[in-house]
């Protein structure tokens, strides 16, 4: 019956059923491919468009003149980190090597603090009655005063004696410096203190006496130190004020010729001619230019490169003889490793801050600006900064380097648990056991990040930082913490993250490689663990470097947990505190677009330089990917 | 020598301390796991269940989950004992008792009240992207699978999809914010709009048809979780087709079935189960994610939920709540957390809110899991 074949239907347009439908897939297929092609095509615009709106900022920056204060500002900024060590190294002997002695001064400080505010009043009374007795002149008088004064002394040692009672040892005295005796010590001294006069009694006089004599040498070394960056300090306040007063004149020039605009159309369509008038001449006087004279304005830096240099060489002068006066004996390794880093960065900076000066010897205002420039600040530039009153850096190096660190962390964290555990659950555990494990380590991926990123500030970061407090640790680097939030607290939580990644596709990869593999192994007289780390995973081995790929890519975007735990903090890490540097702040390409995206206007430069971090994490993210699927086609083993 | 000979004894500690120590690294992570699960259960139980709690109470917080999140009014009373109230139950409280004592007044804001907007605004979003992901993610499945000819070029479209699965969320966020957010996308025709014309005005029936932005709206959340759950939608359901025996469509067409008849009868009901936790799988990568929503969707606080009292919003043919921004678990997490120090009275709303969110993911997660498993087991060709 040739019935069967027939197919009806009716047609619309031409279009049969069949094809409507298949039209209607097909439709959705475009949908999606055009949706996903215009993510690309979106970033890439965006990102590309950054390009020549930084090279035109940095123009700016450059005409104004404002990339010569930058000079001082780096220069000062290096130095301050010096300037900083030395005073960190400075109290931190001070408190180890007379911390009793400083525990007496502080705690009488603030126990007299204490007692002056509770008994304010009883302490004017005893001040009056004092000048009352002097000025008194007859002599019943005298006796007079005397004795209402006796009666307020005497009321007054009482209400000391209550005071001093009271006190709280572990309040006053909060870093726990004094022991029992000192702080009986302290209180019998405190009970001849006299408000009025205020001075320290002889215990706490003596204690500062022998304190301040002891770090007389460290002090000296220390102010030499501080005392370096004043000329310095002062150019850098001046050139910053100057550039950036013909940065807002030019910024202001360009917006001249539409503001004059306004105020005449404004003044056409006034409906008083007071009005018309004002605004005619706020028109007025707008002078539309040409072109900024920058040439002319920044004569004012003229002599400018002169005051640079000497300050410049007297803060070399002045530190080379801070560093030198540094004592050398001190009372923990703390305060030596302090020290030592001084004395490490002292010549460093020294250089450093002549490479600056040369550098700016040899700057011009008007030297052009390349496109070259433009990508490698980008790219290479070491600040991030934003909403600033000086100037904006699109800098990418220290978010980079956060989220590398970062990644490289929760890695060396998770591979060795994910590929031991893909090991066990898939060769070494028994069915019970793997029909447990598998989903719960699936439901880890499924934790939102949000949530642990609040784990890792309510509970993890805590937690770390009493870790790293345990005395007896104190030998691993960078404990103890200064921070609750840092790379280490993040690197953990994305371990954690990464966990069900590596793990899914190492068992992946483990349960592809051929029975015939360990059969063969296992015949030759191989024993079970022997065959499984030996034979299976080598076999398998592709499959696993592929499993880390993806595993960083997974890492190096994520969001919300860095946002949360890594402490968002702009700057380079420091890498001078060895593998310490794990214990630090940092801030990430995906945290700073979280972060800044929602308080920016569209097309502005910060706009689309988030765009370009975009588009760097989008490539990374590609390039794993693709290079993940490279390793299994080519070396991979499909059973 | 004897090769039957039974492995030497320091053979096999050696062994068997490898396997303890591969034991043990997967037992650490599970140990993690289960404590992370522990401890916000711990804190978040008693928030939600005040039976569970040391003071016990009922055994449901209804208001936790009936109540728009509130500034919370921290403060001590005449007796000095310390007091926090949401702040319209402080207003009824200062109305109530006119002349009672209020000391040391500290006010945190979103940490009073409950989460029901949160809970309402997050389901909203994963509702809007799932039914746009699943139409158009199975319909794209279906053609690459089934309609287009296998050739280099869907090879090369399935192989850019499948990169794009591994992309960060963040940086579909960051699409989804200027492409659905700030890109002119919606036609809307209006009429009397003068000399003031935007760049792309088409002038027609006495009016003009403009474009205009969605802004900080659920539709622009919604779609921008559709965009970054496609790919893996549309992977896993292509998946789940391919594992339909190319027998099953010859048979059909062979008994003289259409095309459609064909993939109606005989592909789609085998490649459902996989379909149905690919889209559960979906939902839970979805209802989890902060990043895309933070600024297309998601506002810290809003009085009302998203049918209450409608808002000019100006695009007059979608319903109002979909061009209004909305408020999501995830974000409302962040916020308190990021934002807002922890104090007795904070940690409250802080720990429910987490726990609440978990539970949700983790019963979706746990559902997506167990049909895989499930099917799995039961779907053997």
């Amino acid at each position: 019956m040739a019935t069967h074949f027939k197919r009806k239907g009716k047609r619309l347009l031409g279009v049969g059923r069949q094809d409507a439908i298949r039209y209607f897939f097909g439709g959705n297929a475009m949908v999606s491919i055009l949706v996903l092609g215009a993510i690309c095509g979106f970033l890439l615009r965006e990102a590309v468009l950054f390009f020549p709106q930084h090279q035109r900022d940095l123009e700016v920056f450059r005409l104004t003149g404002q990339e010569y204060a930058n000079f001082a500002i780096t220069e000062m900024d290096e130095y301050t980190e010096v300037k900083s060590l030395a005073n960190q190294a400075f109290y931190q002997e001070m408190n180890e090597a007379y911390g009793i002695q400083r525990g007496l001064v502080d705690s009488f400080g603030a126990l007299s603090g204490n007692i002056y505010d509770a008994g304010e009043d009883l302490i004017e009374e005893l001040e009056d009655a004092r000048d009352e007795v002097e000025d008194a002149e007859a002599e019943g008088e005298k006796t007079l005063a005397q004795a209402e004064l006796d009666a307020i002394q005497a009321k007054w040692d009482i209400f000391l004696r209550a005071e001093l009672e009271k006190a709280d040892r572990k309040t006053i005295d909060s870093f726990g410096r004094l022991g029992e005796a000192e702080w009986q010590q302290l209180l019998k001294a405190m009970v001849e203190w006299d408000p009025v006069e205020d001075e320290p009694p002889a215990l706490v006089a003596a204690a500062k006496a022998e304190s301040d004599e002891g770090m007389a040498t460290f002090d000296t070394a220390r102010t030499t130190i501080a005392a370096a960056g004043s000329e310095l300090a002062r150019l850098r306040g001046e050139l910053i004020k100057v550039t950036t007063a013909i940065k807002d004149e030019a910024v202001a020039d360009k917006s001249a010729a539409s503001r004059k605009k306004a105020y005449l159309d404004g003044s056409l369509v006034a409906e008083t001619e007071e009005e018309r008038v004002e605004l005619r001449r706020k028109s007025d006087e707008i002078t539309v230019r040409e072109e900024f004279p920058y040439a002319e304005r920044i004569k004012v830096l003229e002599g400018s490169r002169e005051k640079h240099k000497t300050a410049v060489e007297a803060m070399k002068v002045d530190l080379k003889a801070g560093v030198a006066a540094l004592p050398t004996e001190f009372s923990s390794p703390e305060v030596t490793e302090l020290v030592s880093r001084i004395r490490d960065k002292a010549p460093v900076l020294t250089v450093y801050l002549g490479e600056s000066l040369m550098e700016s010897a040899d700057w011009r205002y008007d030297e052009p600006l390349s496109w070259v420039y433009s990508v490698s600040s980008f790219f290479f530039g070491k600040d991030w900064v934003t909403n600033s009153s000086f100037h904006d850096f699109y800098g990418l190096l220290p978010l980079f380097t956060g989220s590398l660190l970062i990644s490289v962390i929760a890695l060396l964290v998770a591979i060795p648990f994910s590929l031991g555990a893909a090991i066990y659950v898939n060769r070494l555990a028994g069915p019970a056991e793997q029909t447990f494990i598998k989903p719960v380590i699936e439901l880890i991926g499924a934790i939102p990040s949000v949530v642990l990123g609040f784990f890792g500030i309510i509970v993890l970061g805590e937690a770390l930082r009493e870790v790293s407090q345990v005395p007896w640790l104190s030998w691993v680097p960078g404990f103890p913490m200064q921070e609750r939030l840092n790379i280490l607290n993040a690197g953990l939580l994305l371990a954690l993250m990464a966990v069900p990644t590596i793990f899914t596709l190492c068992e992946d990869a483990i349960n592809n490689v051929p029975a015939s593999f360990s059969e063969a192994s296992l015949a030759l007289g191989g024993s079970k663990f022997q065959t499984v780390m030996k034979v299976v995973v080598p076999t398998a081995i592709s499959g696993i470097l592929a499993a880390i790929l993806l595993g960083f890519g997974r890492v190096i975007g994520e969001t919300m947990v860095v946002l949360l735990v890594a402490g968002n903090q702009i700057a380079i890490p420091d890498f001078s505190l060895g593998a310490g540097v794990i214990t630090q702040p940092a801030h990430t390409m995906t945290g700073i677009i979280a972060q800044e995206m929602g308080e920016v206007t569209k097309d502005t430069i910060h706009y689309r330089a988030l765009f370009s971090v975009g588009l760097v994490l989008f490539t990374i993210s590609l390039l794993i990917n693709i290079s993940a699927r490279r390793i299994i086609r080519r070396f991979g083993f499909s059973a | 020598m004897n090769p039957f000979q039974s492995s030497s004894n320091a053979r096999k500690s050696k062994d068997a301390f490898g396997s303890i120590v591969l034991a043990a690294l997967t037992y650490i992570i599970l140990g993690c796991t289960l404590f992370i699960f522990y401890d916000i259960a711990k804190k978040g139980l008693p928030v939600l269940m005040p039976v569970f709690s040391e003071k016990g109470g009922e055994v449901l917080n209804t208001d936790f989950l009936t109540r728009m999140p509130e500034t919370l009014v921290e403060f001590t009373d005449a007796e000095g004992v310390k007091q926090s109230l949401p702040s319209s139950d402080f207003i009824e409280y200062t109305k109530a008792n006119p002349d009672a004592v209020v000391e040391n007044k500290k006010t945190n804001a979103y940490s009073g009240g409950g989460i029901k907007g949160p809970l309402v605004g997050t389901a909203l979003l994963v509702l809007v992207c799932m039914v746009v992901a699943l139409v158009i993610g199975i319909a794209a499945a279906v053609y690459l699978n089934e309609y287009a000819k296998q050739g280099r070029f869907v090879g090369m479209i399935r192989l850019a999809i499948m990169n794009l699965a591994g992309v960060p969320s963040i940086v579909f966020g960051l699409f989804g914010f200027a492409f659905f957010c700030l890109f002119p996308l919606i036609p809307v025709f209006e009429t009397g709009l003068g000399t003031d014309l935007p760049k792309v005005a088409i002038p027609m029936f006495g009016g003009h048809l403009i474009f205009k932005s969605l802004g900080n709206s659920l539709l622009a959340g919604g779609l921008t979780l559709a965009v970054m759950v496609l790919p893996v939608i549309i992977a896993a359901c292509e998946e789940s087709l391919k594992a339909v025996p190319k027998g099953f469509r010859e048979a059909s067409l062979a008994l003289g079935a259409t095309k459609w008849q064909c993939i109606r009868t005989a592909v789609l009901p085998y490649a459902t189960p996989g379909i149905l936790t690919a889209s559960v799988l979906g939902v839970t990568r979805v209802a989890g994610e902060t990043a895309p929503i933070m600024f297309t969707a998601a506002v810290a606080l809003k009085g009302k939920l998203p049918w209450d009292s409608p808002s000019d919003n100006g695009i007059f043919w979608m319903p109002d709540f979909l061009t209004d921004s909305v408020q999501a678990m995830p974000y409302h997490i962040y916020t308190v957390a990021a934002r807002i120090p922890r104090t007795d009275a904070t940690a409250a709303m802080q720990d429910g809110s987490v726990f609440v969110f978990l539970l949700m993911v983790m019963a979706f997660a746990s559902v997506s899991i167990y049909l895989r498993i499930h099917f799995r087991k039961k779907l053997k060709w």
